[in-house]
């Protein structure tokens, strides 16, 4: 028995500083915030007597559901815009250039805005939205609006504005760089077999770039689902995601409610991420 | 200038070679000239193909072999020049809409597709004539059979073998029918075993499908074992294009014979009617008496005997003496190699099966001749 267990030991100790990390800082983390998820909460005070009161009171709530809500389509709206953005630079980047010094020029240009720090690339967006903002200053100057458009600042366009240049980066990061691993013959061998542009795209440049579309995907998903500082700063507090909640409600030390935020927004990234990994086996394709 | 004169000479022997109904040319190539900047990579080049033929293109690397493939499967479009295929200028007109198959030098198989999906790809997804998924079936099985990968079709690319794979890549092109296959240094990536029985094959191919292929590639013997006819490209010009027999019988210019790698090129110059090198001169031809100043003299391996000194010459023989330095054996041929008195290489090679071996000592001198007939001169050195 004694000899199995060194046998076992000897094979197996090198998982024990890596399973001794996650265990610490992200298993007993996570159970720890779903068993503060059910203590008392009193104005001044929590508990460790188990209630479901908070889980209650946040799906009774608009306020607080409709932040679950505001969540997934803040989420959503920002995904889509940063791929329809990103996507089209990306192929420029990866397939259309095809010296691989200007690719790299051209990547680290898109990559320099996030050398600042993030608060200071949020609050950048403030003069160039508001009413007398430079956007508004060069339509009206060039006579496309005759009056400052007010909808661009502390609303939630703004905000989405904001989010999508801010994550624009994580998508044109790895799809370029699985764009630019193709084989350019692969793809004329393709039209030399009669293939026209729509039909290389879907049936060649798709598939063999979808894990850097998946990876990007991911990455934004889990950026935006945890956001709390560019909705804070850009819609000025009208939109509240659950990470605003979370802020809110440890601000005010309401460590039970902030727990049944935390908790519903982790299952919300786990299904995200679950759900874009069925789209493709990243460890199979790298 | 002389690319010209080349041209001229490549467009009488295509009426020439026996056996071809000299009708209208499937692929013409007239006067193109491909330039990259500056860079000149074709120049002039004119020829023609016809149907049912089996050219190769012989060069070394940076001739613009590769660029002539590109240029007649549509990657890119000639500076000048006009490429006609079945009589229709195709300048212009998209790769997918010219119906010619390319096979890559790299194979360029989908890596995300199973063997018969890749062999199925342009069936299913060309401009025109798409089959549906059962009628690409059939002719999926039809190609597997046709290049011996029965029972692949369900594998993954990266599962086969390189000699398999090149096979895919055949497959996938033959099974849109094209009206000419190119085929980028096809041979290039496999081992020599598998070489020499893709020469076969690829040539059966050929003639089973009675298809037209245009074959890149920078081995001669590749170039002389499968061709109709071999284009030998020069520095982006066209140096020779006839039979693979004429092309090593007359090698049209030294560099040609160089390309070849079956000819003795001694470098030297023409000075009142013979050749002349440092410290001894080779007899010529009365017809290549004409030449005169720096020259290089040609004649090939396996056309030079090795005698004793004191052997008689036959009226007609050229003739040199010099010193052996050593000789390599490969089975079915030995090759004596020699040094000139001014220091320069000369090979002699026997066939066994037609000649007896030698056994010559290292360092001792013997008489090498040839037939004066089959010593060419070119003006000018190569290299």
């Amino acid at each position: 028995m004694s000899g199995q267990r060194g046998n076992w030991f000897t094979r197996h100790w090198q998982l024990i500083p890596g399973s001794a990390w996650m265990i610490l800082f992200l298993i007993a983390p996570l159970i720890m915030m779903i068993y503060v998820s059910f203590w008392t909460q009193t104005s001044f005070d929590i508990k460790p007597d188990l209630t479901t009161k908070s889980w209650q009171t946040f799906f009774s709530q608009p306020v607080y559901y409709s932040a679950l809500w505001n969540t997934i389509r803040v989420w959503l709206i920002v995904l889509v815009g940063t791929f329809v953005l990103g996507v089209p630079v990306a192929i420029f980047i990866g397939l259309f250039v095809r010296s691989n010094t200007v690719q790299t020029i051209l990547l680290v240009l898109a990559v320099i805005p996030f050398w600042t720090s993030f608060l200071v690339r949020i609050v950048a967006w403030k003069p160039m939205l508001g009413q007398n903002g430079a956007l508004n200053i060069i339509l009206m100057k060039a006579h496309i609006i005759s009056e400052p458009l007010s909808f661009l600042l502390y609303t939630e366009v703004g905000m989405i504005i904001g989010m999508i240049q801010i994550y624009l980066v994580f998508v044109v990061g790895p799809v370029t760089f699985m764009l630019s691993r193709i084989d350019p013959n692969v793809i004329e061998a393709a039209r030399d077999l009669g293939a026209g542009t729509g039909r290389i795209f879907k049936d060649i440049l798709l598939p063999l770039s979808r894990p850097g579309l998946v990876t990007g995907a991911i990455f934004v998903s889990v950026l935006v689902l945890g956001e709390f500082a560019t909705p804070a700063s850009l819609s000025g507090r009208k939109v509240n995601l659950l990470g605003n909640v979370i802020v809110t409600q440890v601000g005010s030390l309401k460590w039970a409610f902030a727990s049944v935020a935390g908790v519903v927004l982790t299952v919300v990234i786990a299904l995200v991420i679950v759900g874009l990994l069925r789209i493709t086996d990243l460890r199979k394709e790298v | 200038m002389s690319a010209e004169g080349t041209a001229t000479v490549a467009a009488d022997a295509t009426g020439t070679v026996p056996g071809r109904d000299a009708g209208q040319p499937l692929l013409q190539v007239r006067n193109v000239t491909q330039r990259y900047g500056d860079k000149v990579v074709l120049r002039n080049v004119d020829l023609d193909v016809f149907e049912n033929e089996y050219v190769t293109v012989l060069g070394p690397s940076g001739s613009g072999k590769s660029v002539l493939l590109r240029l007649i499967a549509g990657f890119e479009d000639p500076t000048e020049g006009e490429i006609d295929i079945s009589g229709r200028n195709v300048v212009g007109v998209p790769a997918h809409l010219r119906n010619v198959g390319l096979v890559f030098q790299n194979f360029a198989l989908f890596p995300h597709l199973k063997v018969g999906q890749n062999i199925a790809y342009g069936l299913r997804n060309r401009a025109h004539d798409r089959l549906s998924a059962a009628e690409a079936d059939v002719k999926v099985e039809e190609m597997l059979h046709l290049v011996g990968l029965e029972g692949l079709k369900d594998r993954r690319v990266n599962q086969i073998s390189g000699g398999q794979r090149q096979r895919v890549a055949l497959a996938r092109t033959l099974a849109t029918d094209p009206k000419i296959v190119l085929l980028d240094e096809p041979l290039g990536a496999l081992d020599a075993n598998l070489r020499a029985s893709m020469k076969i094959e690829l040539r059966k191919l050929q003639t089973r499908l009675g298809a037209t292929f245009v074959h890149v590639t920078g081995n001669e013997e590749e170039a002389l074992a499968m061709a109709d006819r071999i284009i030998v490209l020069e520095r982006g010009r066209i140096a020779q294009f006839d039979a693979p027999e004429r092309v090593f019988a007359r090698p049209e210019t030294a560099q040609v014979a160089f390309a070849l790698s079956r000819f003795n090129l001694v470098k030297g110059r023409v000075e009142g009617g013979s050749f002349v090198a440092d410290g001894f001169s080779l007899c010529l031809a009365p017809d290549h008496q004409v030449l005169s100043g720096p020259a290089t003299y040609c004649v090939g391996y396996d056309r030079v005997d090795v005698e004793e000194v004191d052997t008689s010459l036959a009226p007609g023989d050229c003739s040199i003496v010099c010193k052996h330095v050593s000789h390599e054996y490969s089975g079915a041929t030995v090759t004596y190699l020699f040094e000139l008195p001014d220091g320069q290489h000369f090979e002699a090679q026997y066939h066994l099966h037609h000649r007896k071996a030698k056994r010559l000592e290292e360092g001792a001198e013997y008489l090498l001749r040839w037939p004066m007939a089959r010593a060419f001169v070119y003006p000018g050195v190569v290299e």
